[in-house]
């Protein structure tokens, strides 16, 4: 509890008193956490959370699960889970994330479908249902809010080598609440993948949150061995490093991350992402 | 041997016209060293306050630019010198000649995938593909006669008139002697070294502006002298330097003196490429040792032992009154003795220094141990103050590392661990990788406590001493295709104790993107973004404890080449800073230059002109450009407040063994009328600096 509060305590002094919260545009998925949280042009069942577009691209039934921590604080944790179903010539998602304890939680559920619009051009749409709760220690004092909004997003090839993706969150910055005038804020991604050779990547991001300052996300990709990877990337405002690696067994992925403030130290990240 | 024998073939086989065009062109070139040379001084030149003597690195380039190394025989040392080439990228020139058997000729070096087009453009100045012949030892009588004298003359003279060369009043001079300068404006520098194969020596002989000369403070004329004799493979003698020395071992964090890099835009520049004993060339008066210095191979083992004793620049005090007890507040590194108190601190006290090297190969793995114990005269107590609180102090030092590296397939790993005596550690580890062809990556970690006291060393890290600071740096190069080139860098670092002008433990970032575009030999165009945040004391009156701010600075620079004929070279840059302090205004600047370059290959002359104009808020948001300048010297003058500044360089060869350089440049404010301040104020608006060069060579 101590090393919380202490971790609050820097948090507020560093001005980034939002930096815990669910709504802040960090991307899901052990993969692109470890790429510097640059996933809008990556394309897997996490999808349904950082760009309903990439759904479009891998037309089979797929599960995901995840857990993050941010700043190693179990009080600070993101439990999620995602479930791609083809459908057409598209497919259709569904996912659930929640942040946090039982005092206070930010859960998020989202129902996407992704298709291809033309060739090598894809769109996505989600429709996301953000519910905040509070209560006071006793328990009897509590406070829930939900909201619906949605996030769209496209996806395209501009060469062989090249793709661009582009998606925005909550575009109208839903109001949370009339105290202070609270909103969710909008966010904005714009990123480029490179594929340098047939086992190097590298991507690139840029985030438009409508409460902060421009965030660049890089990251790089690099398959070791058929089934092995080692990712590293970097991201700014606040900067952070991340790095990780991802394993494929018999079906099933896990991809682990780590991301290192200066200050704040290091957040774990793992998923699990099972293709049927 | 090598030399003499290149001389032999160059007689053989060329005509006597070819052998003409061939030194107008080696001429040509003495002036224009590849422009990555310049970038990385520039670079390196951005993040120094104090001025950096690149004698050492342009000795080299110089030297191979006149004795073109030899790809067929050229050992990996060898090629480290050409800063432009990272390790991955010498390892597979290696392979190549290794799987080819022979390097028959340069273009072959376009096999390489590693090299970019401009790589190999500014490798071909360096290197030729000759013979595969054996190393042999020297002799020392043909090494005596095929040698290269060089003597170099230089004057300079700042031609208005500074505070301090103004007459001052007898009165007003016994109350406060230091408030003129002793000498005259003009500053004098000699310098003659001899080079061959086996044996090499110099002297560098200078006098700074305001510094007497053959009177008063000075009777031996000039200020510095300084000196060496090295003699290379000559029969069981690896090396051997008496006289002025340098020294660098591994990755620096033990031992390092002489020029050093630190970030630049370049993925190589993180591993240091350490140079082990050479002779000091530089004017620089602080950094060096003076002693002797052995290298030997025993075995399979590289061994080195240096011993020094020297004098320093030191500020002295004494504790009680009869003044039996002196000690040392600080260290002087400017090497200025040109007021009466300057004077007084010169070669205030004796530094001993005895150390060695010795590393080993045992296939892939290179390890290595570095130990120097030195000693002052007399015991150093800096006055208290917190952010200094764990540097140094005391009489003696005792520092020793351990460094590996190791190569992988396409990974190289390096470190090195030091420890010192007051029992603290530092460490540096990292490595760098070619995952897929046309793509660098490094990575380096460091970690120095806040107590580490490595005062010879010279590592990685965003302080200039290698103390109090963690942090992580990774550089990304891309080469897309042979035209297109991405360099991109992240630092970030922490700093758990105080720092000059901070005070609490702060963190800090650093991101830079640079990209070139080289279309062909006519032009390139290179563009170049930086941000960098730290933290640093907010400028607040009358508070006791000052809480430091964030400071946030970015920069942005346009460059354009263009070669218009054989003999002319237009160069454009356009230069942008942007400085947000916490409590201030923003503050910007910008710079706009011209260069025009005229060198004909056939005519003995050759001139650099530019006219900038600049408009900067403050000296915080100044820009830096490097300039042309006579050679051996680098300007990189820093552009700030507003005017515009122009020079010429005038380039004359008189005869083959005669050169002959002037300079003239003049800066001029728009917004102030005066010029500094201090002794070295101006009351003019205008600062105009003449120098004069002429270089024999025989």
């Amino acid at each position: 509890m101590r090393k919380t509060v202490f971790i609050v305590f820097l948090i507020l002094l560093a001005g980034h008193n939002n930096l815990f919260a669910q709504y802040d545009g960090s991307s899901s998925g052990g993969r692109s956490a470890a790429m510097g949280d640059a996933a809008v042009t990556s394309a897997d069942v996490w999808s349904i959370l950082n760009n309903p577009a990439g759904l479009a691209e891998n037309q089979k039934m797929s599960a995901g699960i995840f857990y993050e921590m941010r700043y190693n604080i179990a009080d600070f944790s993101t439990r999620g889970a995602a479930f791609q179903l083809p459908a057409g010539r598209g497919n259709f998602g569904i996912a659930f994330s929640v942040f946090g304890i039982s005092a206070y939680n930010e859960k998020h559920f989202a129902v996407a479908y992704g298709r291809e619009l033309f060739p090598e051009f894809k769109g996505g749409i989600s429709f996301d249902y953000l519910h905040t709760h509070l209560n006071d220690e006793s328990g009897q004092l509590t406070a829930n809010k939900g909201i619906l909004t949605f996030q769209a997003g496209i996806q395209y090839k501009l060469t062989d080598k090249t793709g661009i993706g582009f998606s925005v969150f909550n575009p109208y910055s839903a109001r949370l609440s009339d105290y202070e005038n609270e909103y969710i804020p909008a966010i904005a991604r714009l990123g480029l993948d490179y594929k340098a050779a047939d086992h190097f990547l590298i991507v690139l991001e840029a985030e438009q949150n409508i409460k902060y300052n421009l965030r660049i996300k890089g990251g790089l990709e690099y398959e070791i061995k058929d089934r092995l990877m080692a990712r590293g990337g970097v991201k700014t405002n606040p900067a952070e490093y991340t790095f990780g690696g991802g394993i494929k067994f018999m079906g099933i992925t896990f991809d682990f991350a780590f991301a290192y403030h200066l200050v704040l130290g290091y957040s774990p990240y793992g998923s699990f992402q099972y293709q049927f | 041997m090598k030399n003499s024998i290149k001389y032999g073939i160059r007689l053989l086989a060329t005509s006597t016209l070819f052998f003409s065009v061939f030194c107008t062109f080696a001429q040509e070139k003495d002036n224009d060293l590849p422009l990555i040379v310049n970038d990385i001084i520039e670079d390196h030149a951005q993040n120094r306050n104090e001025e950096t003597d690149y004698s050492r690195l342009i000795d080299e380039l110089n030297f191979r630019l006149r004795n073109p190394l030899n790809l067929n025989t050229a050992k990996e040392d060898d090629l480290r010198y050409f800063i432009f080439l990272n390790d991955i990228q010498i390892r597979d020139i290696l392979n190549l000649r290794n799987k080819l058997g022979k390097i028959d000729n340069l273009f072959q070096l376009q096999l390489v995938e590693s090299l970019s087009f401009q790589d190999i453009q500014n490798l071909k100045h360096f290197v030729y593909a000759g013979p595969l012949i054996e190393k042999t030892s020297g002799k020392l009588k043909r090494s005596l006669h095929y040698g290269r004298h060089d003597i170099f003359m230089r004057y300079e003279r700042t031609l208005e008139q500074k505070q301090g060369y103004k007459p001052l009043s007898g009165s007003h001079l016994s109350e406060s002697p230091n408030r003129r300068y002793l000498g005259s404006p003009d500053k004098y520098y000699l310098k003659y070294h001899y080079r061959s194969r086996n044996i090499r020596w110099g002297i560098n002989a200078e006098k700074d502006p305001g510094e007497e000369f053959f009177k008063g403070t000075q009777p031996l004329g000039f200020d510095f002298y300084s000196g060496y004799v090295m003699v290379e493979d000559i029969k069981w003698l690896d090396k051997l330097i008496i006289g002025d020395y340098n020294m660098q071992a591994a990755q620096g964090l033990a031992m390092w003196s002489g020029l050093s890099f630190g970030k630049s835009s370049g993925v190589a520049s993180v591993r240091k490429q350490a140079g082990g004993i050479s002779p000091n060339t530089s004017m620089s008066e602080f950094g060096y040792f003076r002693g002797i210095a052995v290298e030997k191979v025993l075995g399979d083992f590289y061994t080195t032992v240096f011993y020094s004793r020297t004098k320093r620049d030191a500020n002295i005090n004494s504790r009680d009154t009869l003044g039996d007890y002196y000690y040392i507040t600080s260290l002087q590194q400017t090497g200025y003795h040109n007021t009466e108190s300057l004077v007084k601190n010169k070669d205030a006290v004796n530094e001993q220094l005895l150390g060695g090297n010795v590393f080993t190969k045992f296939g892939n793995l290179k390890l290595g141990v570095t130990a120097y114990a030195f000693e002052l005269e007399m015991e150093m107590e800096t006055p208290a103050q917190l952010y200094n609180k764990f540097d140094f102090s005391g009489n003696r030092q005792f520092v020793n590392s351990l460094d590996y590296e190791y190569n992988l397939r396409n990974i190289i790993f390096f470190g090195e661990t030091a420890y010192s005596g007051n029992n603290a550690w530092g460490t540096l580890n990292g490595f760098i990788v070619r995952p897929v062809s046309g793509v660098f990556l490094s990575v380096l970690h460091r970690w120095y406590q806040r107590d580490f006291q490595s005062t010879k060393g010279g590592a990685f890290g965003e302080n200039s001493a290698n103390q109090n600071e963690k942090g992580l740096f990774t550089g990304l190069k891309i080469q897309l295709n042979r035209r297109i080139t991405f360099n991109a860098y992240t630092d970030l670092f922490r700093f758990d104790w105080l720092n000059y002008r901070v005070d609490a433990p702060s963190c800090g970032s650093e991101y830079r993107l640079k990209m070139e575009y080289t279309p062909s030999r006519k032009w390139n165009a290179d563009i170049r973004y930086q941000y960098e945040h730290k933290m640093i004391n907010r400028d607040i009156e009358n508070v006791i404890i000052n809480k430091p701010g964030d400071r946030k600075k970015q920069r942005f620079r346009l460059n354009i080449s263009w070669k218009a004929t054989k003999w002319l070279k237009l160069n454009n840059r356009a230069a942008w800073s942007f400085m947000n302090m916490e409590n201030q205004e923003p503050q910007d600047g910008w710079l706009l230059y011209q260069d025009i370059l005229i060198r004909p290959d056939d005519k003995p002359y050759a001139f650099s002109f530019r006219y900038a104009l600049f408009n900067t808020d403050s000296y915080d948001a100044r820009l830096y450009a490097y300039e042309h300048d006579v050679l051996y010297a680098f300007a990189i003058p820093a552009y700030y407040y507003q005017g515009f500044r122009t020079y010429l360089l005038v380039k004359y060869e008189l005869s083959k063994t005669i050169d002959f350089w002037l300079k003239i440049a003049r800066s001029q404010y728009t917004d102030r009328t005066s010029v500094s301040s201090g002794l070295a104020k101006i009351d003019k608006p205008a600062k105009t600096d003449v120098k004069l060069q002429i270089r024999i060579k025989f």
